[in-house]
């Protein structure tokens, strides 16, 4: 996808043509193409803010006079596409424009309208300045329908519609992330400075991405390759006041004289301290993070290679009061009003922590075959390895130490045969190795190996204005697990097959009314916690016992969209979906309570339910007085048990937010200023298990809250090149607040106020 | 064509397995703790024997052992504690290593209606009290069958000092022993 987004950078190369002409009577024609080179007859053109209808060579005319022209082009499904050109005689302009969603099924978006996709989200990096220094979850959250699953305040992971860790998968540049994903405190590892964009893909979507992929999809995808040849790159640094983080990120790139070569070497350092919430500093919650990637991209005919190496490393503190070995020590830190260990402020990160560092490489080759047939291949290898310290210590090791090491080869053909029809066929296979490595002193997951294989094909058709898609999935999932108990070693083996489908219709309602509806189905093989974990799970004081029998998940999700876009001004979209999902498997209370050596451990059991997972998101963004733009988000998620009549535990609470930006106009110092403010809600969760004749939570939900963020950015110019600078005041009443998707709610408070700069320079 | 078949070729000679995910051999908790034994003597000689264990440890079965304390009314006894690990398949001796770190652990014995005194005589190397040797002063006989002794070893990192109360540190053992006095 990569490859095929610098085809079309290359391609919106614009060509002026120049003929003799007189001042007024310039002619400008405008010719515009999107994927493979069909013609948008349909986008919208304004020049000097004159809309202009096609004409019937399917191009875009007008008369002007000498001086400059301001153009605007959009289409649905492409990049919004801006210049202003000097006329002084009559041209000709051919554009090309960026397709938005090509990541989906980008050969489906091909020569066809671009609302057919599955219900995306998308978020640019580079558009959205305020994004830069968050991790991964953090830069998500601002799609609506994702929110942050946390564990303090140095670990989140992104929930999207209420599904998390393992019911959803992230692509990282192409290649399924495997690190230990079903623990809800860790983390993804990537960087978020490696990429360019954000894709959400909300809902089922395990037909194309396989397991996993049952409640959303989030695609991380870096900047092309080949934009511009030379030398070109950017520095970004920022400092934030809370947690006195501090953040450089530089990317550099290369692309040779030929175009045929291109280089590009890419490093991010980030150190932070102590998080301070309005009354007290949170001990222990400091974080040191240094990543780094190379890529080395070929392109020559119809050949395309891309080989890419990244590294990511981490230390992550945990919340020192947070990490209970007892239930007495847990009640006592429930009860407590203020936190049983505070601190003042300082980097040193002490037990407990985490370190990670994963490792990736990974090899992309597409093939341009005749007839409109694509090649791709897709090999990588991914080393993750995670040592968790608990905080008492024995000896001078991590109590948890385990090494996960995944190779897997994609193989693709995408095939367009005509401009209504075309077609991908796939082939995935991975293996994937799980060790506890020597000095591991606690065994809460067994040494593992698994073996994956999915085929699948994927159609798409056009009949009048609607479009169709069907897709259908094989998927064999071998698991090979190698427990030891009282010095006896067990082999237990488990096999998953799953047939999956997906059919879904984009259309047009109405005149500016698009719609699309998807019923798609998908699973997800149990995890390996879900299967093998016996024992106490790191610092929560509680026992959780896995289910070596369980079935995979099923779900079956019906989505619904619908956008009003009358003009460029207003936008208005509403998502509707509903999951069924059988043998969906949760954690579920048991009595009595475990009898040790530590005294009683509250446990709980993964047990399999089915389950009804529905919901909504609203958005609306509307520009007013050229220079105002207003936009909120709403989302709403339910969780129902349908066995036992009751609601699941931890869903999102609903929430909204509303958001208003002064756009300030461009003088000769500032360009593309803004001057925003945002006001979130979240109400308290009141959907929780009513049956309490078990210990549901140990303590309930917290109260809801409001939060005030300011957001100012502006462009400046320093030896002609564009700095951005930009500062977010998050919080800024210092509201006190707990979340309840946040782990450590029973404990601590959320961060307070926190100030941030940003410096942002592009060359 | 060819091109990408020779990568693919190559990448696949990745595939070969590199790791030995069929050997748990490493995989005990080799750090729990879970077999704890209560030795009372009278010069010398063997009163009673209590004894707590749960062979795999925290999670799984549960324990398959868990004595109650009987002793005599008014007598002094010696009283020895023992620390295993038997997750390995094996019982491994944990009394010495913990001793050795004495210096993060001590014992605590909290009695519940019951009349008993209970004094730690060993101390770490720093000349804190420890408390897997004790002397127990039992007084008048239990009427109620609700006696216990809650048996405690607080894991305290960085500041065990020589007067610290039960309150202090995290618990590694959490055992409430019934007690029977006759």
């Amino acid at each position: 996808m990569l490859q095929k987004a610098i085809l079309f950078c290359f391609t919106s190369v614009v060509f002026l043509i120049n003929s003799t002409a007189q001042p007024c009577n310039n002619v400008l024609t405008l010719h515009i193409t999107g994927n493979n080179g069909v013609h948008l007859e349909q986008a919208t053109v304004t020049v000097n803010s004159q809309l202009i209808k096609s004409d019937k060579d399917k191009n875009f005319t007008t008369k002007l006079c000498n001086g400059n022209a301001k153009i605007s082009i959009t289409n649905i499904g492409y990049s919004a596409f801006d210049t202003t050109i000097n006329i002084t005689s009559t041209k000709r302009i051919n554009i090309a424009l960026l397709p938005t969603i090509e990541s989906l099924k980008e050969v489906l978006v091909n020569s066809v309208n671009a609302y057919q996709n599955l219900p995306t989200s998308q978020i640019k990096a580079t558009q959205k300045v305020s994004l830069i220094g968050l991790n991964l979850a953090q830069a998500l959250q601002q799609a609506n329908g994702v929110t942050l699953l946390s564990s303090g305040p140095t670990v989140s992971k992104p929930m999207i519609h209420g599904f998390h860790s393992n019911r959803i998968l992230i692509l990282n540049n192409g290649v399924r992330q495997e690190g230990q994903n079903w623990g809800t405190e860790h983390a993804p590892e990537i960087d978020p400075f490696t990429a360019d964009k954000f894709t959400i893909i909300k809902g089922a979507a395990s037909v194309k991405y396989g397991a996993e992929a049952l409640g959303g999809v989030v695609l991380v995808e870096p900047k092309p390759m080949f934009e511009k040849l030379g030398f070109s790159g950017s520095l970004n640094t920022m400092y934030y006041s809370n947690n006195r983080m501090g953040v450089v990120s530089g990317l550099v790139t290369y692309v040779s004289s030929n175009n045929h070569w291109a280089f590009r070497l890419q490093g991010t350092a980030k150190k932070a301290g102590n998080v301070k919430t309005p009354n007290y500093y949170i001990a222990n919650t400091g974080l040191r993070e240094i990543n780094a990637a190379a890529t080395i991209a070929y392109q020559k005919n119809n050949y395309q290679a891309n080989l890419y190496v990244s590294n990511f490393s981490t230390t992550l503190g945990f919340y020192t009061g947070a990490h209970v070995e007892s239930k007495d020590d847990l009640e006592a830190a429930i009860k407590s009003n203020s936190p049983l260990f505070t601190d003042g402020f300082t980097y040193l990160i002490n037990r407990p922590k985490q370190t990670v560092n994963h490792t990736l490489i990974k090899l992309t080759q597409k093939l341009q075959l005749k007839n409109n047939h694509q090649l791709q291949l897709i090999t990588a290898h991914q080393e993750n390895s995670r040592d968790e310290y608990d905080s008492k210590q024995y000896l001078n090791q991590p109590e948890m130490s385990l090494s996960l090491g995944t190779t897997n080869a994609d193989f693709l053909l995408k095939s367009n045969f005509s401009k209504n029809f075309n077609t991908e066929f796939g082939v995935q296979y991975s293996v994937q190795q799980n060790i506890n490595k020597e000095n591991s002193v606690r065994i809460f997951i067994p040494n593992y190996q698994l073996n994956s294989i999915g085929i699948y094909a994927l159609a798409n058709v056009n009949v009048h204005s609607t479009n169709l898609s069907f897709g259908i999935r094989y998927d064999s999932k071998q698991f090979d697990a190698f427990k030891r108990e009282l010095g006896i070693q067990t082999n237990i083996k488990r096999n998953f097959n799953n047939l999956t489908a997906t059919v879904q219709a984009a259309y047009k309602i109405a005149n500016n009314i698009q719609g699309k509806s998807i019923v798609a189905t998908a699973f997800r093989p149990p995890a390996v916690n879900e299967l093998f974990a016996n024992g106490l799970h790191q610092g929560l004081a509680s026992i959780e016992v896995g289910n070596p029998l369980f079935n995979a998940e099923q779900n079956l999700s019906f989505t619904q969209e619908m956008m009003y876009k009358p003009d460029s001004n207003f936008k208005f979209e509403i998502t509707a979906y509903s999951n069924h999902i059988s043998n969906y498997i949760y954690l579920q209370p048991v009595q009595p309570p475990s009898f040790t050596i530590r005294g009683y451990y509250p446990t709980f059991n993964y047990v399999a339910t089915n389950a009804h997972v529905y919901g909504f998101d609203v958005s609306l963004q509307y520009n007013f007085r050229k220079q105002w733009q207003v936009s909120s988000k709403t989302s709403i998620v339910r969780g129902w048990n349908k066995t036992s009549s009751d609601w699941i535990i931890l869903m999102p609470a609903d929430r909204a937010s509303i958001e208003l930006n002064f756009l300030p106009s461009n003088n000769k110092t500032f360009n593309q200023n803004l001057l925003g403010i945002e006001v979130t809600h979240v109400k308290q969760q009141t959907l929780v298990p009513t049956n309490t004749s078990v210990l549901q939570d140990y303590a309930p939900p917290p109260s809801a809250y409001t939060l005030l963020n300011l957001n100012t950015q502006t462009t400046i110019k320093i030896y002609k090149k564009p700095v951005q600078i930009g500062c977010t005041i998050f919080n800024i009443l210092n509201t006190k607040f707990r979340d309840y998707l946040n782990r450590f709610r029973y404990f601590i408070d959320e961060i307070g106020l926190n100030a941030s700069v940003r410096l942002s320079y592009n060359f | 064509m060819k091109k990408l078949l020779i990568l693919t070729i190559l990448i696949a000679a990745f595939f070969s397995s590199c790791k030995k995910v069929d050997d748990a051999q490493n995989n005990s908790d080799h750090a729990a703790l879970t077999t704890m034994i209560l030795t009372f003597k009278q010069a010398g000689v063997t009163k009673y024997v209590a004894t707590f264990d749960d062979p795999d440890g925290i999670g799984g079965a549960n324990p398959i052992q868990f004595d109650t304390i009987k002793l005599n009314a008014n007598q002094t006894y010696q009283a020895e504690l023992v620390l295993q690990n038997k997750t390995g398949g094996t019982t491994k001796d944990m009394t010495a290593e913990i001793r050795t770190a004495g210096r993060e652990h001590e014992f605590f014995y909290t009695p519940t209606n019951v009349s008993i005194g209970i004094v730690k005589t060993d101390v770490d190397i720093l000349g804190h009290p420890l408390g897997f040797n004790t002397n127990w002063q039992t007084n008048t006989a239990t009427t109620t069958n609700t006696a216990t002794v809650k048996v405690q070893l607080k894991h305290k990192p960085f500041n065990k000092g020589p007067n610290d109360d039960v309150s202090k540190g995290h618990d590694d053992i959490n055992i409430n022993f019934p007690i029977i006095i006759n």
